[in-house]
């Protein structure tokens, strides 16, 4: 008994400190300008005087707490997050899936796995010349297709290995039940496979949807106004005149955190899959 | 069998499913065809590019298009220069350090965590995924919410003030070791999560009869855990310190966002160094190489741990 | 010494008893085997034995001490899992010497034990094999070692042949006698194959249904079975049990068994009187196979039958019966020529012939040694 409730004060202890961070943040969005820094006297936890204002001025360029306002709003950037975000993921868990139906069955072209795990272990940076002068070429730079393809591409191997688990796990023998009524192999798969392992695609493009959503580095290098998403949009943040906009900051982290964390409590029981490629199970 | 009956032709059965498996097959390439369109377009090619990119001194400021870079060829000079970069040098071996002093940290707080939910705690589900919220957040935004926590008039020193008075005098980020520190800190914090999350699902699947004869037998609990449980889960282990490793050495989102690499270089790890190197100096036939350079390394390493797993797993 | 007792023991999941106040009195260095059809509430009763289930009412004591409480580390029985549980990723050796190392036994002595068990075993020639690489039947003999080698007093043995090939079992379940008597264990022994209990057990704790049905020598077990359950569970083929009509004729008790009444049997003495005093119109009437006979002649003790089906098993002729209303089965000799559609006039060796109340299912009985 008492070791129950040790235990259980020990992890809670460091639930806290998985909590703190986060609440400080989401605090910080909450809490006008005077509060931000303990120049003005001492920081609270929670604010003194809450106020929407930060949340305001995102959204709307304008706040009373601020001088200057906005020239761009977060609308924008929210909207590009979205858009390339769940375009990338269609593109990852489509071609992944058909690849992993194929290499599953018929062990056909099986270096490709081997191909995509590559993929992962190299640094972006050290590939990424190459596809901005592409990307530049072709005018693919600042735009949603340019940005969802390579979306794609990056999260093809999470998708790609998980599904094969998945296909590897399910006997021949449902196909070929089907083939032996009458249907051609592409209508077994459309139409007996898929619909099994249905939640399983849900899941992973759950998963590779958050990948996309946090993506940094990639926004950074192939977007440069229309269509930056919102974490480049919140660590650019900045006017003339506005010194350190740290509410509104912790405002727009606070709306680019809250999706994930939704998806990925509601997906806890895959993301071990997820997270290794497929290799446990949970 | 060698009586005449091998010798008749094919009986008419035999011929559906032949084209039945052709068919099969037919659609196994077809499906593939995306995902290697994908491969070829934006990896293969980009590829051949850079080696062709790095052979020159081609950058973006000499206004040529990139496929003119032939005329400022320069054989492997890229090359023997980075072997002598010390900037570049510098930014690995941080990198190193960091990955050295993260992931083991990574890893004892994610197995004693993994143990301690093993063993059993009140509110299971509500704790595990307080616990796993870490490694949700974007990793660009907790990068910004450890900038906002290691701000000298932030809550961290906000908070020590109250033991210990000088903390307000403390600066982090543009300390060089502290602002070091300070990185481990957070990286620490975001991921600690993950070696949980995949150690504790490797716990679980330790056979409970086993863990009960072992108690059985008399094992107390540390006998248990470490006699049964950790030798069982070695594979597992590996895959999470391996996948840690790898995102590790990759690190950009928070360090950019956190200290930009700063204070000078001090949290400067390789894919900042590539960063600045690309669009401060824009010396990009340099970064390919380098890039180039990278990629072979790690093609190399890969290559022999798989070799050396196949040969586990053979014998 | 140790005697286990179970003072009304139960357990429960939630809504579902699986155990129901059961009282077991073992006595040391009795082999005991616990058996009982799938779900009976066997294993969970050893389970509580062992201490990997907490009893949710009543005591368990080992030679009168109080252990419902002890947790399982500390109470010093052994245990055999049905899956064996071995340590696989250790060596035979390593498994062997698990229980002794986390004694804290001195490696030499450790070691000299090991070797000692391994021979004992048959295992000696695999002594540094990954315990993985082992076939079932040496996994088997492995996970008895292991828990032999630290001497318990007490021994838990979860269907322990139950995954082994038939001809091994029967030498494992010499072995097993073998190792309970020279080690001088009270050995418990959970097993729903009747056959193993009979043949190893000095006394059988019979289980149905999370109850304790009867606890008897296999003797006993056999030929005076508590009640309908008993009765119908041990025994291959089964006993007979038929609805039988009572009736008093002449001052002497018949027992109509297919609805013709001109036919019923005649009971003798101490049938009678047990039909007598239990006055109940109806009964059940139990008989084995083995106790049926063919008569020449129809008489007062017999009963007309036809044959429906013959079954030749082992070195006996299994006949099945029919009376129209009831069917039932006899076991002869070989030689027995009966074939499917004669017709047969059957009697009964009513000396090893039972009556059981047709509602509750308990056998009737007068005395002590009825």
């Amino acid at each position: 008994m008492t070791g129950l409730l040790l235990r259980t004060l020990a992890v809670a202890f460091f639930a806290a400190l998985a909590l703190l961070p986060i609440s400080w943040m989401a605090s910080m969005a909450f809490k006008p300008a005077a509060e931000w820094t303990s120049a003005a006297g001492g920081l609270t936890f929670l604010p003194k005087d809450p106020t929407l204002n930060n949340f305001r001025y995102v959204f709307t360029g304008n706040s009373p707490d601020q001088m200057v306002g906005l020239d761009r709003t977060v609308w924008r950037p929210l909207y590009a997050s979205l858009l390339t975000a769940i375009s990338g993921t269609l593109i990852a868990v489509i071609c992944g899936t058909a690849a992993a139906y194929a290499v599953s069955r018929e062990r056909v072209h099986e270096s490709i796995g081997l191909s995509l795990l590559q993929l992962r272990i190299f640094p972006p940076l050290a590939v990424m010349i190459p596809v901005m002068i592409m990307w530049s070429f072709l005018g693919m730079i600042d735009t949603w297709w340019g940005l969802a393809l390579i979306y794609g591409i990056v999260t093809l191997p999470f998708s790609y290995w998980l599904m094969k688990a998945y296909f590897d796990e399910l006997p021949r023998e449902i196909e070929e039940a089907a083939i032996v009524e009458g249907c051609t192999p592409f209508e077994a798969f459309r139409q007996i496979t898929l619909p099994i392992v249905a939640s399983a695609v849900a899941s992973t493009a759950l998963f590779i949807f958050i990948l996309n959503w946090s993506d940094y580095l990639i926004a950074l290098l192939l977007t440069r106004k229309d269509w930056t998403t919102i974490p480049v949009y919140m660590n650019a943040l900045a006017t003339a005149a506005s010194g350190q906009l740290y509410g509104a900051k912790a405002a727009l982290g606070l709306l680019a955190a809250v999706p994930p964390i939704i998806l990925g409590i509601s997906i806890q029981r895959f993301l071990v899959r997820g997270l290794t490629f497929g290799a446990l199970k949970q | 069998m060698t009586d005449a009956t091998s010798s008749v032709p094919l009986s008419v059965d035999e011929k559906p499913a032949d084209k039945l498996a052709q068919s099969r097959r037919s659609l196994a390439i077809r499906l593939l065809i995306p995902a290697q369109v994908l491969l070829v377009f934006i990896v293969a090619f980009p590829l051949i590019m850079q080696i062709f990119i790095s052979l020159t001194w081609w950058t973006p400021l000499d206004g040529d298009p990139w496929y003119l870079a032939w005329m400022s060829w320069n054989w492997f000079d890229n090359y023997t220069y980075l072997m002598q970069d010390e900037g570049l040098w510098g930014s690995v071996g941080r990198t190193l350090l960091f990955v050295a002093v993260a992931v083991p940290i990574e890893f004892l707080l994610g197995l004693t965590l993994a143990a301690l939910f093993y063993e059993g705690v009140f509110g299971r589900p509500v704790l595990y995924s307080l616990i796993l919220m870490p490694m949700m957040i974007v990793p660009a935004v907790a990068g910004y919410i450890f900038f906002l926590i290691f701000q000298q008039t932030g809550p961290l020193n906000s908070a020590l003030s109250v033991f210990w008075p000088g903390a307000l005098d403390v600066n982090w980020l543009n300390d060089t070791t502290r602002a070091f520190i300070a990185v481990v800190i957070a990286d620490v914090w975001q991921w600690t999560p993950l070696m949980f999350l995949i150690l504790f699902a490797g716990l679980m699947s330790v056979p409970e009869d086993q863990m009960r004869a072992a108690t059985i037998l008399g094992a107390n609990w540390r006998q248990r855990f470490f006699r049964i449980a950790l030798p069982r889960i070695k594979t597992v282990i590996a895959i999470a310190i391996g996948l840690r490793v790898i995102e590790c050495f990759k690190i950009f989102d928070m360090l950019f966002v956190m200290t930009g690499g700063g204070p000078g270089v001090a949290t400067e790890s390789l894919s900042l160094f590539l960063y600045k190197r690309t669009f401060q100096d824009l010396e990009w036939s340099y970064v390919a190489s380098i890039g180039i350079t990278v990629l072979v390394a790690l093609s190399v390493l890969t290559a022999v741990l798989m070799a050396r797993v196949k040969k586990k797993d053979a014998s | 010494m140790a005697s286990v007792t179970l003072e009304d023991t139960s357990k429960t999941f939630g809504d579902f008893t699986a155990v129901r106040n059961i009282n077991l009195a073992i006595n040391d260095a009795e082999f005991v085997a616990i058996l009982g059809p799938s779900g009976c509430g066997k294993s969970t009763t050893m389970n509580m034995i062992a201490g990997i289930e907490d009893v949710s009412g009543g005591t368990i004591r080992f030679d009168g001490a109080d252990v419902t409480n002890v947790p399982m580390q500390n109470r010093g029985v052994g245990f055999v899992f049905q899956n064996y549980a071995i340590f696989t990723h250790m060596s035979v050796r390593k498994n062997l010497a698990f229980g002794l190392e986390v004694q804290g036994v001195q490696q030499s002595e450790i070691n000299r034990r090991v070797e000692e068990m391994a021979e004992f075993m048959a295992l000696s020639h695999r002594i540094d094999a990954p315990s993985a690489s082992l076939s079932v039947n040496e996994l088997q003999k492995l996970a008895i070692g292991r828990s032999a080698i630290v001497e318990p007093s007490i021994f838990l043995l979860d269907e322990p042949l139950s995954n082994l090939d038939a001809a091994f079992r029967e030498r494992m379940r010499s072995d097993l006698r073998q190792l309970q008597r020279s080690l001088n264990q009270t050995m418990i022994y959970v097993t729903h194959d009747q056959i193993e209990a009979m043949g190893l057990a000095d006394r059988i704790a019979v289980m149905d249904q999370a109850t304790l049905q009867q606890f008897d020598t296999p003797e006993n077990i056999y030929s005076r079975p508590e009640n309908t359950f008993v009765a119908g569970f041990i025994g291959a083929p089964s006993m007979n049990l038929v609805r039988a009509r009572i009736a008093e004729r002449d001052g002497a008790m018949f027992a109509d068994l297919a609805g013709r009444e001109a036919d019923a049997v005649a009971l003798d003495d101490r049938l009678s009187s047990q039909a007598r005093t239990h006055g109940g119109a109806a009964l059940t009437f139990g008989f084995r196979p083995e106790h049926l006979r063919i008569s020449d002649q129809p008489d007062a003790g017999t009963l007309a039958a036809q044959v429906v089906l013959v079954e030749l098993v082992g070195r006996r002729k299994l006949v099945h019966f029919s009376t129209g209303q009831t069917r039932f089965v006899g076991s002869f000799d070989r030689t027995v020529s009966l074939r499917p559609g004669e017709a047969a006039n059957v009697s009964f060796d009513l000396g090893k012939c039972h009556l059981f109340d047709p509602n509750t299912g308990l056998r009737l009985q007068l005395g002590e040694d009825d």
